[in-house]
């Protein structure tokens, strides 16, 4: 692992984590070339997957069930959709919904009638049922009221879906939950990482969702075609591919980050290595500067297509518009016509644009050099529990340089000021839902999840306080076992410098939001919609190719479309 | 019901704080049940024992005592998440030599994990011994019995822990063994501690803890 996390010598580092690892930064991440996403269909093309449809047994109501199979070059995996008649009255994207459009798990392998017909009896309860370690992959999604009726009817009629609508939207459903390792009996990601398709993060929820795409699709056809099999028409390629699958993001994956602290540092140094490498690049090839220009006009035209109606994002795309021209400007200025012209223009935009401008940057510095970047995505995964065990044998006096060196941004938050106390997060009785309360407002802060990790670090602090030097922490913790989780935060920041988030995130103006913005930018999200301080709607795999489509076209060039509305073609880009 | 490792170890840290235990413990906790389980042992029902025997008791009755002598908590038996988590925080003891010896712990068998983690940290072969039990750990974390060896005792008095050079010759292996079943008892007691843990709804909670109001449809 060290091996492939190496970088050039010179003045150019890493950027340190008390830049990176700001909330407010993290919340402006950028969907990348090292996304989950990408790195799966990256991947998918390189081994030539083959996917087929062996069951699509829906009726003309659109209820059923169908099987889309991947096969790879050692195995095969089957997303097993059912289609239900949802209840409008009952369409909710919250945990505690009970009922949804459309629920799915992905079968390790190809299910048989008999799995097909227990996956039926369990997999449209969700959560009050029960899946097996056959399935790697649990996961509902709801319609879009807006869009999908307007699609099934124009189709119907003979046209294509009015594209300004679509964009408008960007999806035909939205999931809700796609949950993996372990969830609900489905199989632990210790039994399936060592297979290489599934060792990168989240590849088997990122492949769940690239197959719920195209059932997606195939509904509203299927529906179209059953209202009027005369007029109807299938959807043209180029339209198809604008349809992403939405996703509806609340505190449920909030405290993700603060309790995978290692594989939370390995994404960022994957991706702050990847920033080096590029920044560290003395000449840019012709190609390699045109990659970029290219892709800075896309992105650019793709921010011009993103909306928020909410109160903070919406002036941050605006911004983000701006930043877009002040870089063209830069660009045509002859910025990319001297020496190490990225990390110019990254030093440039650290002073000039807004953080969604430069995390943007960032994002697109990568785009030209797949050949530097893409095998960090092998750095990507973790085991927890490499850093679990408490180091006993540490005397404080050590704690405490960890602590100066690691944790000074705790210092300068102020806890006996009551807004940096304000919020508590817990689990609510009512279906396990996660959520935030008004710690001096509400009740349960006796009953807060362990996830003020600021708090907790200024806590022990003040308990070591009078502490010798020499003592041990072994000492320390059996006299003090409410500082055990705190202090093995800190002794794991030694070796993981970009574990920690280094905010507060019980402050009163903490956004949850910035938390779901990382992850899902991850992922390789796009289109960041929040509908509060905590909730959150993306896209994932917009303009994406469609399974079918893989072989013939760039598996790794969609995440913004072309601006001259070309298809993709296969051509050698880097 | 079958459960993954993973929903054992979410229910597991959940019920260890239901019962009172720290976080930091409760993740010890966790810990500890799936490696039983992963190892073939029954480490929700070992927890759930556990638990029921020492739930909501102060952790200052349960925790060891490191004077002289064999650790001991007041007048208790150990409570062995506690006991189990201070020999691995003083597992270089062990490494420099030093025995370390447990007076009276309940559960002793909560004890096998953190001995399993401390022999990997350390890269030593350890072995842990109470009346009638003796087990032994490589420096890969793996675990080997003695013929006849039964950990699931209510309490052992004298667990002793050494570092010795090697594995005794044709020592069986421990092999982690796949799909835990957990009974319907276990699972509803610790279910019962977990939900402690919660906060219990309300309109408030409800409309504004999670953001989304009441519908997201769009």
């Amino acid at each position: 692992m060290q091996n492939l996390l190496e970088t050039p010598a010179g003045p150019i580092t890493r950027r340190p984590p008390e830049v990176v690892m700001k909330l407010a930064r993290l919340g402006a991440l950028h969907q990348s070339r090292l996304s989950f996403m990408r790195q799966l269909l990256r991947r998918l093309k390189r081994e030539q997957w083959q996917f087929l449809r062996p069951v699509w047994a829906i009726d003309d109501q659109g209820v059923g069930r169908a099987v889309y199979t991947a096969r790879g070059p050692q195995r095969s995996y089957s997303l097993v959709a059912f289609s239900h008649d949802l209840d409008p009255a009952l369409r909710s994207d919250r945990v505690i919904a009970t009922a949804w459009d459309a629920t799915f798990a992905v079968y390790d392998g190809v299910p048989d009638e008999a799995e097909l017909d227990r996956l039926e009896a369990n997999v449209p309860k969700q959560e009050a049922g029960r899946v097996s370690p056959h399935e790697l992959s649990l996961a509902r999604a709801n319609r879009s009221v807006r869009l999908f009726e307007h699609v099934v009817q124009a189709l119907s009629q003979g046209h294509q879906p009015d594209i300004e609508r679509i964009e408008e939207v960007g999806y035909l459903m939205r999931t809700t939950a796609v949950y993996g390792s372990g969830k609900f009996g489905a199989a632990d990601r210790e039994d399936i990482r060592s297979r290489p398709e599934l060792s990168g993060p989240f590849q088997v929820e990122m492949l769940a969702v690239f197959l719920i795409r195209a059932f997606t699709l195939d509904l509203v056809e299927h529906l179209a075609r059953a209202r009027a099999p005369h007029t109807a028409v299938a959807l043209q390629p180029e339209i198809r591919r604008r349809f992403g699958v939405g996703n509806s993001t609340g505190l449920g994956l909030a405290p993700f980050l603060i309790n995978h602290p290692v594989l939370l540092n390995n994404w960022i140094l994957a991706r702050e290595t990847a920033l080096q490498r590029v920044r560290t690049v003395r000449h840019p090839s012709a190609t390699e500067q045109a990659v970029f220009c290219d892709f800075v006009q896309r992105a650019h035209r793709d921010a011009q297509q993103w909306r928020s109606d909410h109160e903070a994002q919406a002036p941050r795309i605006e911004r983000l518009q701006r930043d877009f021209v002040s870089l063209q400007q830069r660009i045509d200025e002859g910025a990319l016509s001297r020496e190490h012209p990225w990390d110019a223009l990254y030093r440039w935009a650290e002073d000039t644009l807004s953080l969604e401008g430069q995390e943007q940057l960032v994002s697109l510095l990568l785009e030209p050099y797949g050949d530097l970047v893409d095998a960090l995505g092998d750095t990507m995964s973790a085991d927890e529990q490499d850093a679990f065990m408490i180091q006993g044998a540490m005397r404080l006096g050590a704690l405490r340089q960890i602590l100066e060196t690691h944790y000074r941004w705790v210092s300068d938050i102020d806890f006996s000021d009551k807004r940096n106390q304000a919020l508590f997060w817990y689990v609510s009785e009512e279906k396990l839902e996660p959520r935030v309360g008004q710690r001096f407002v509400e009740p349960g802060q006796e009953l807060e999840q362990p996830l003020a990790v600021a708090r907790d670090i200024h806590r022990l602090q003040q308990a070591l306080g009078s502490c010798s030097d020499e003592q041990r922490v072994a000492h320390f913790l059996l006299d003090h076992p409410e500082h055990r989780h705190a202090v093995r935060r800190v002794q794991r920041a030694v070796h993981h410098p970009y574990a920690e988030i280094q905010d507060n995130l019980i402050g009163q103006d903490m956004l949850p939001v910035d938390l779901l913005r990382c992850k899902l930018a991850f992922f390789g999200a796009t289109r960041f919609d929040p509908r509060s301080d905590r909730w959150v709607r993306i896209n994932m795999y917009k303009n994406a190719p469609m399974p079918v489509e893989l072989q013939d076209s760039l598996a790794d060039d969609w995440s913004y479309p072309h601006t001259s509305d070309k298809e993709n073609r296969c051509e050698d880009v880097a | 019901m079958k459960m993954s490792l993973n929903e054992i170890g979410g229910l597991a840290k959940k019920a260890a704080r239901g019962a009172g235990l720290p976080w930091g413990l409760s993740e010890e906790a966790a810990d500890a049940t799936r490696w039983l389980s992963a190892h073939g042992f029954d480490g929700p029902a070992t927890l759930a024992s556990e638990l029921r025997h020492n739930d909501r008791v102060a952790y200052s009755e349960l925790a060891p005592r490191l004077d002289a002598g064999p650790w001991r908590a007041a007048d208790r038996a150990m409570c062995p998440l506690i006991a189990g988590a201070t020999l691995a925080d003083h597992a270089y003891l062990l490494a420099e030599g030093n025995d370390i010896v447990l007076g009276r712990v309940s559960y002793p068998a909560l004890l096998v994990p953190f001995a399993s983690r401390a022999a990997h940290a350390l890269g030593v072969t350890l072995q842990m011994s109470w009346p009638a039990c003796q087990l032994y750990f490589s420096p890969e974390g793996g675990m080997f019995q003695d013929e006849g060896a039964n950990p699931g005792t209510e309490e052992a008095d004298g667990v002793t822990c050494t570092r010795i050079e090697a594995l005794p010759p044709g020592i069986a292996s421990c092999r982690p063994v796949a799909d835990p079943d957990v009974a319907t008892p276990t699972l509803t007691f610790l279910n019962a501690l977990a939900a402690r843990t919660c906060v219990p709804t309300s309109d408030t909670s409800r409309l504004r803890g999670a953001g989304a109001g009441l519908s997201d449809n769009d």
